[in-house]
């Protein structure tokens, strides 16, 4: 898996390991824009959250967005990349009191070894996991279906002797604390994105992913404006899921310095021309059964700095020039939305242009969930009592088993939705619809 | 009141947040390079009272600048004399700590009725009408010849538009698109920030909104005490010289600095400063304050987001209308010679109480101008740019080669590709500058050598730069810092060189080269006790050969030929390896 979100041959890659820094999580985004089309939800923010980090990024109009360079630990690098923002807050991370008596989750880690005190594989810092296993979200009998056994006496002991203790509250209300300024940290982060990139959170619904994102679903849609918010099946794994519905892709580009008039409709002609003679050849070696051009420009007002890359349409680079004007049209649109104006007379220059190849794949097929009948068991299964809230008093989730869910299912916040590897928590004042496909739609009552 | 810790700290992080989405929305709507690619301005979210609650740095001398200028807009008008929907600009010098150019636009926060906060942003304009377009006049000697003077002016009164001014104001600026342009963008900016505070209020109630604010406050300052009571008690001097202000170029202003430290009190008093320069190098004392406070952060507690805790604990001095406190009206315009100053003379001091935490400073500010305006037939251009150079030498580690001077923080350089696309230039060379200066245990970083050939006829050049003449010291025995020069080659192959700022060199000709030598940062360390192995790397890497630097740092010529022997047998291992 490359940067962009294709796939590629180890050959290749081999070759240019810069084209896959990014791997990890372009796997998830790739699921959520196949996930995006299926259930017909074009406007996504996409949270991934797992042990170190939480991923944000967002599928427009049913498009993931991407950026020309990426900066790893503050490296530019220069190579189209999903546009991921990364950061430090997941399961591992790790809590502390700071040097002004502020309570701090983040951004360190600590990492799958030593992990959480409540695994009992040495860790000694208390970490994110900790605070919500004292807060009683999971059964420490069955977590990841029985394969660890929580510790939740440590993890209580720790958090009250190292944290509780010196800001004068009693564990749980730490532990609860400590849950609240994760969540408002990673909603500060999915403001930050969407605000930077010109779009309003209110237009969106939310899609978490990861092994813990679904803890944090109601927190999240609690807290941001979401319209809603999904929790997919299985959401550990969606980023694997995501690698199966991955097409294969060659990206190219090339430096084409030119004002927008009447000549420039034979240098893209041309430009394009050569690349994707070039690329279809890269292609030809994979299983692809049929390939897609999509071409682009990076477009500016003539004397700026920052570019933005607009579509270019196959019927616009004939030698002829009349299809140009549209460009124009898009690249102020594009403009509009990321600055909130634009230079009405202001002459438009392209920088470079960029071509990707793209391998199509088959994929795979998604089982649908049956609406319930009369013989199904009950989805109900029990109940947890949760210290919950700023005062984390003690409140009863219904807790539900997510394998015996069925289409059009209606769950009640408060409640706990499990399955073996991921917990889905919805508040009180919230509901948990189930979709054709199984995926959890969690939305504020009126 | 008290405050729970964990709703103390979800508002503190939101805070931060706040001021950082302002800093986003500023970057998206502005119109002029030098806010959204150079980022040449500040924000802050303030109290009531004007005391800085959130910020988003981009340079952060200008966050200690902010509150002051609101203060005196509580002076001017009176807690009572502010409207919601008032949006006001500032640009004294006294009052903002800069020049004229960086104008505040400011606009107070109201909840239910009543005034709950400011947001703020100060912005290097596109222009401000002075007699150089963009501002940093080489040569003013009075402030009225900077530019358009705000005295705290009500821009928008309650919401209405006072359109005769803005009138005024485009009519005066060379660039009246982008000037507004970037006026929306600035007015955009501090809407967000209020609409986030006005969402606290909502959400916390004033009462514990303000509760919260205090207690952070509290809490920064007193982890800012602990942190000086940690420096040992004492009196400690630093001083600099200027080459010269622009105006009176044989004096070499002195610009001196004395930090006390007695506990957790520390007083840091310019006396001993020269009096007020004729040229336009003087930097006002909210300024001279603000980047005292910078210092005093950066030294203590670099990772925290800044808060009025951090601004308030160091007791700032300076004899009236000095060099670092002119009054009016003494010109300020190119402030940022003496704002690097302040900043080294403050670190000069502190190094002589806390020598291993303090680094040697870096090259001073290196810029230029190369601009074709008011001529008919040619179309004007104005291409302008900061150099990197060399960054001062850690306590533990050299300095880093080729980085922004200390006051312009993070700001990137401009890729060759687009320079040479935008304007006549192409560019020739682009390479370190190893000089040899800056020698010691540690090295100061490398400045660089970029050279450009003017391609059309009829353009000037202006460089800004500074301490070529009296270049900054190294530490703890270290060399001094380099010299920065600029060589030009005329296509008739004559050639001249010079060593400080100039302006207006031309009208140069097609096939003119400009050769531009930033500066080494200063070493850190006896450079006898350098480690032959870092000699041998820079041998190596072809900075210098190994009798050059047995030379310039008095180490044993055998050592480093040994040091250079293990190096290549390791570096051939590894290839071998392969």
């Amino acid at each position: 898996m490359q940067s962009t979100g294709g796939i590629t041959s180890t050959e290749i890659a081999s070759k240019v390991p810069v084209r896959v820094v990014q791997s990890g999580p372009a796997g998830g985004v790739i699921g959520a824009t196949r996930l995006s089309s299926l259930i017909n939800q074009g406007n996504m923010v996409v949270g991934d959250l797992g042990g170190t980090t939480f991923d944000v990024s967002l599928i427009s109009e049913g498009q993931y967005s991407e950026r020309s360079d990426v900066s790893i630990n503050r490296r530019p690098i220069m190579q189209p990349s999903i546009d991921i923002v990364s950061i430090g807050a997941g399961g591992g991370s790790i809590v502390s009191i700071d040097e002004e008596g502020g309570l701090r989750v983040g951004p360190e880690s600590a990492q799958a070894e030593p992990g959480p005190i409540c695994y009992g594989f040495g860790g000694t810092q208390i970490t994110l996991t900790d605070a919500l296993v004292t807060l009683g979200y999971f059964d420490p009998a069955v977590y990841m279906g029985g394969r660890i056994a929580l510790d939740t006496n440590s993890a209580e002991a720790a958090i009250k002797n190292q944290i509780a203790s010196h800001l004068g509250l009693s564990s749980e209300e730490a532990a609860s604390g400590i849950v609240r300024i994760a969540t408002t940290n990673m909603a500060y982060a999915i403001r930050q994105v969407t605000i930077e990139r010109g779009f309003d959170p209110r237009e969106f619904a939310m899609l978490c992913i990861g092994g813990g994102c679904g803890l944090f679903a109601g927190g999240l849609l609690d807290e941001l404006e979401f319209k809603s918010v999904i929790v997919p099946n299985m959401p550990a794994v969606f980023s694997a899921w995501g690698l199966l519905n991955a097409d294969y892709r060659e990206d190219v580009s090339r430096t084409l310095l030119t004002a927008l008039d009447d000549k420039t409709g034979p240098l893209l002609a041309d430009a394009f021309g050569e690349m994707e003679e070039r690329t279809r050849a890269a292609l030809a070696t994979t299983t692809a059964a049929s390939i897609r051009i999509e071409r682009f420009c990076e477009m500016r007002y003539t004397g700026q700095a920052h570019t933005i890359k607009v579509s270019v349409f196959a019927d616009e680079i004939s030698s002829e020039t009349t299809g140009l004007a549209g460009l124009r049209t898009r690249f102020e649109e594009a403009y509009a939305r990321q600055y909130r104006h634009i230079l009405r007379d202001s002459p438009v220059e392209i920088t470079a242009v960029r071509l990707a190849a793209i391998g199509e794949t088959e994929k795979p097929q998604v089982s649908e969930v049956l609406a319930r009948s009369a013989s199904d068991e009950a989805s109900l299964i029990g109940s947890r009592d949760i210290h919950f809230g700023s005062k984390a008093a003690q409140l009863q989730f219904a807790l539900h088993d997510r394998a015996r869910l069925r289409c059009d299912d209606i769950i009640q916040g408060p409640a706990v939705i499990e399955e073996w590897n991921s917990t889905v928590v919805v508040n009180p004042g919230q509901q948990a619809t189930v979709d054709r496909y199984g995926n959890l739609i969690l939305e504020k009552l009126k | 009141m008290s405050i729970d810790p964990i709703t103390r700290q979800v508002i503190r992080n939101a805070l931060r947040a706040a001021a950082g989405e302002m800093q986003t929305s500023l970057i998206k709507t502005a119109h002029s390079p030098l806010i959204y690619e150079v980022q040449d301005f500040g924000v802050a979210l303030t109290d009531a009272r004007g005391r800085l609650v959130g910020e988003g740095a981009a340079l952060a001398g200008f966050l200690g600048c902010l509150p002051p200028t609101i203060q005196k807009g509580l002076e001017v008008f009176g807690p009572d004399g502010f409207e919601e929907g008032d949006i006001i600009l500032a640009n004294e010098p006294y009052d903002t700590g800069t020049h004229i150019s960086d104008t505040v636009l400011y606009m107070p926060v109201f909840f239910e009725g009543r005034l709950v906060a400011f947001t703020a942003i100060m912005a290097h304009w596109a222009d401000i009408g002075a007699f150089a377009p963009g501002g940093w006049c080489p040569s003013t000697t009075d402030v009225h010849q900077e530019g358009l003077i705000f005295n705290h002016l009500k821009l928008y009164d309650a919401g209405r538009l006072n359109k005769e001014m803005l009138r005024l104001i485009l009519r005066n600026v060379r660039t009246p698109e982008a000037v507004n342009g970037d006026l929306n963008g600035l007015i955009a900016s501090c809407n967000t920030g209020a609409m986030r505070f006005q969402e606290l209020c909502r959400r916390y109630g004033v009462e514990t909104l303000n509760g919260a604010i205090e207690e952070i406050f509290e809490n920064s300052e007193a982890r800012m005490r602990r942190e000086v009571s940690e420096i040992p008690d004492g009196v400690y001097h630093g001083e600099a010289y200027l080459d010269h202000d622009g105006v009176e170029r044989s004096k070499r202003h002195r610009i001196a600095a004395t930090v006390t430290i007695r506990g957790s009190e520390i007083e840091i008093d310019f006396d001993g400063s020269d009096p007020v320069a004729r040229g336009p190098v003087n930097h006002p004392l909210v300024g001279t304050r603000a980047l005292c406070a910078t210092v005093l952060k950066c030294v203590t507690m670099p990772d925290d987001a800044t808060n009025d805790g951090h601004l308030r604990v160091a007791t700032v001095k300076a004899p009236r209308n000095s060099i670092v406190s002119p009054e009016y009206p003494a010109p300020c315009d190119s402030y940022g010679y003496v704002a690097e100053l302040v900043e080294y003379v403050v670190l000069k001091a502190l190094a002589r109480a806390i020598p291993h935490r303090i680094p040697a400073p870096s090259y001073q500010m290196y810029a230029y101008h190369l601009v074709r305006t008011g001529e008919s037939e040619h179309e004007p251009f104005i291409c302008a740019e900061p150099v990197d150079g060399g960054g001062g030498a850690f306590p533990f580690d050299d300095g880093p080669s080729g980085i922004m001077f200390l006051g312009n923080g993070d700001a990137p350089n401009s890729p060759i590709e687009i320079l040479e696309a935008s304007y006549p230039v192409r560019f020739t060379r682009y390479t370190f500058n190893p000089e040899n200066r800056g020698v010691g245990k540690y090295r100061g970083g490398f400045g660089v050598i970029r050279e450009l050939m003017v391609t059309e006829d009829k353009a000037y050049l202006q460089v800004s730069t500074e301490n070529n003449a009296n270049p900054l010291w190294g530490l703890a025995g270290g060399g001094d810092a380099g010299r920065s020069k600029t060589v030009v080659t005329f296509p008739d192959g004559a050639e001249h060189t010079f060593d400080d700022r100039v302006g207006d060199v031309g009208p140069l000709e097609a096939g003119t080269l400009i050769s531009m030598y930033t500066a080494n940062g200063g070493g850190w360390g006896d450079p006898g006790d350098r480690d032959p192995m870092r000699i041998a790397d820079d041998v190596v890497n072809g900075f210098f050969t190994a009798e050059e630097a047995a030379g310039s740092y008095g180490v044993d010529l055998g050592r480093i030929e040994e040091a250079l022997r293990q190096r290549r047998s390791e570096m051939s291992e590894v290839k071998h390896a392969r």
